[in-house]
């Protein structure tokens, strides 16, 4: 699961405590389920992890939506009263060397007074190793979301061809999603006309997991150039050598680096001009998994 | 900037960016909202957009680093994305652009309240036709459906709240843990099929063009309500009275929350996790809090303004026979305030 290959790998980069206020991270590492709001946030103490203890810690008033096996700490307004709380977890005041996934002003200089001795790093090249292979339960969440997406985007195409325009095709888009029982969005409809055709972009998030997928009415069929680039999906390729828009998918967007290698239980999403699907890479050919 | 005698502010949130430029981004999630954001240099003399290589790697705080050396003098930041920004930034020592920001956001001019209106309309003629739809037998993510249905065709640029129809239970003993023992709200809708009788708490709020909307009503599931819930109601208008009369230009947030307070016989009447009030603009809250638990010593320095917009959202409670709990957004006028929301307290009217 998540949290032991984040612990695991705190362990292999002598990091004593992760303070992540991502909240990708928070639910990659715990699991928890907390009220999703769009758009990106200041950094702020969400998630504590210890490796000392390999416990997780979360910035919660509830448990509701908090796996049981992960901790809770109380919110405050007063940002101070949120160090100390963090500074008052398991094994955090002893700490050395603590990774954050991001900071301000006012948390730098806090952080740097509750923990005088720590030396505050880099945290989320940590992440990002640890949340880079998926484990099969993972992927299964992620195969959720792409079913989604595939009901989502066929309600968007239909909207498409019978003339809606782009508020439309969103409206009932994103409609079609929520009666699915998922009601936030990887990313909003994403709509782009050329003549008669109209692609559409379609990105969900199903607790917490993404999938995204990408096609154009009225022909609907996948351009051959993304089922080239998809066999170039394979165990060992860079990620520039597939020759596509590429980013990788998992409790949201990840970035990948043009050198980076492929290996199984990456989980991609490739697009090209008109197309696009979410991608597992495996021990041998690509699985698509928004090819329902 | 000037009075706080700041060259070049670098402003990496999106609200803020929003805020300062009217570059709204796309609503998304924030993993993707983080690496692809456009960041914001702001002088006095103009604004420069740009859109880095992802912030989390080298190159992209290289390139940051770059624009940003463009202007010297004394640099001001919202915050650091990564670690990778905070190294390369380090030799112009950024100091907190917060205060200059806050200062800057607490009053609206009359098109930023013209924006939030429109936002605030647009949440509330959807909500016109999701409340028939409340029923029996329908699930709290189908009345989600049709809300983003209804935005969107209203030409919504996003939805910034997964929407909240939060069934409440009567009894404290009832509901899920929290640290206050109060209600854990809010809750986000996970499926659950509506039934007669069920009080649902809701709670919206959408982006249109960079600015927020909030909105928060108590619907009653497949039932008129019975005696206990309208004294709690009529009561819960009494303690917005008691708010519209204190909130005027030079009240204190800590006015407001006092005044709350003395309308509910001395208690809170708010989620103590949470405050009477907040503020809204690009960010759905923003200052000024009102009943936080930053208390009086900090609530009695933010004074109100003409302009000042809040969020009124006064919660009251019987345990055993359970609450009501609504959402008022008012702006701050010359002598008093000026209601933004325009919805009715159905089935009261």
């Amino acid at each position: 699961m998540g949290r032991q290959r984040v612990v695991d790998e705190m362990r292999r980069r002598d990091v004593d405590v992760l303070v992540l206020g991502r909240e990708g991270n928070a639910r990659a590492v715990s699991g928890a389920h907390r009220l999703f709001l769009a758009g990106e946030r200041a950094f702020a103490p969400g998630c504590v992890v210890v490796a000392e203890t390999a416990a997780v810690h979360v910035l919660s008033v509830t448990d509701f939506g908090v796996p049981s096996d992960a901790n809770l700490y109380p919110p405050s307004w007063n940002p101070a009263v949120v160090v100390e709380r963090v500074a008052g977890l398991p094994g955090v005041a002893s700490a050395r060397r603590v990774g954050v996934d991001g900071l301000t002003p006012l948390f730098e200089t806090l952080l740097a007074g509750a923990l005088p001795e720590a030396e505050l790093f880099d945290g989320e090249s940590l992440m990002r190793t640890a949340r880079r292979i998926k484990s099969p339960d993972e992927v299964d969440q992620i195969r959720g979301a792409a079913v989604v997406a595939a009901s989502t985007i066929a309600v968007a195409l239909d909207g498409a061809a019978r003339g809606l325009d782009d508020n439309g095709v969103k409206a009932v888009a994103m409609e079609a999603m929520a009666a699915e029982g998922t009601t936030t969005a990887a990313f909003e409809p994403l709509i782009a006309r050329n003549g008669d055709s109209v692609t559409v972009a379609i990105g969900v998030l199903r607790d917490g997991w993404e999938a995204d997928v990408t096609r154009t009415a009225p022909r609907r069929d996948r351009p051959d150039e993304l089922d080239a680039a998809i066999a170039r999906c394979r165990a060992g390729a860079a990620v520039a050598e597939i020759g596509a828009r590429v980013h990788g998918v998992g409790c949201g967007y990840e970035v990948l680096t043009p050198d980076e290698r492929l290996e199984p239980g990456m989980v991609l999403s490739v697009s090209v001009a008109g197309g696009g699907d979410t991608v597992l890479v495996t021990d041998g050919d690509p699985d698509v998994l928004t090819l329902t | 900037m000037d009075a706080e005698g700041v060259d070049v502010v670098v402003l990496c949130g999106e609200n803020n960016v929003a805020y300062a430029t009217g570059y709204a981004a796309p609503s998304q999630e924030p993993a993707r909202a983080s690496a692809t954001r456009t960041v914001a240099l702001v002088t006095t003399t103009g604004v420069r957009l740009l859109t880095p290589a992802p912030l989390d790697f080298e190159d992209g705080a290289r390139e940051l680093a770059a624009a940003v050396s463009d202007y010297p003098g004394t640099l001001a930041i919202d915050q650091y994305p990564s670690m990778l920004v905070r190294s390369t930034l380090a030799n112009r020592s950024p100091v907190d652009a917060r205060p200059l920001l806050a200062a800057a956001k607490f009053v609206k001019t009359p098109d930023e309240v013209a924006a939030l209106r429109k936002a605030q309309r647009i949440n509330e003629r959807a909500m016109d036709e999701v409340l028939p739809a409340v029923q029996p037998g329908v699930r709290d993510t189908d009345l989600s459906a049709l809300f983003f249905r209804q935005i969107f065709e209203m030409g919504a640029t996003g939805n910034t709240v997964d929407p909240i129809w939060n069934v409440v239970p009567m009894s404290l003993a009832d509901a899920p843990f929290t640290f206050t023992g109060h209600l854990p709200f809010p809750l986000p809708a996970v499926g659950r099929v509506l039934e007669k009788g069920d009080v649902i708490f809701n709670d919206a709020g959408i982006d249109f063009n960079g600015w927020a909307s909030d909105f928060g009503r108590t619907w009653y599931v497949g039932t008129d309500p019975d005696a206990n819930q309208r004294s709690q109601f009529e009561h819960y208008l009494e303690i917005v009275a008691a708010c519209l009369a204190a909130i005027k230009p030079g009240a204190t947030a800590w006015d407001v929350a006092v005044a709350a307070r003395d309308a509910n016989g001395g208690e809170r009447p708010w989620f103590p996790h949470l405050y009477l009030s907040h503020g809204i603009g690009t960010d759905s809250a923003e200052l000024p809090f009102c009943g936080t638990d930053l208390g009086e010593e900090v609530e009695s320095q933010v004074v109100l303004e003409a302009g000042t917009v809040l969020v009124l959202e006064p919660v009251v409670w019987e345990d055993g026979r359970g609450g009501y709990r609504a959402e008022e957004v008012v702006v701050v006028t010359e002598d008093g305030c000026e209601p933004l929301t325009d919805y009715p307290h159905a089935p009261y009217g």
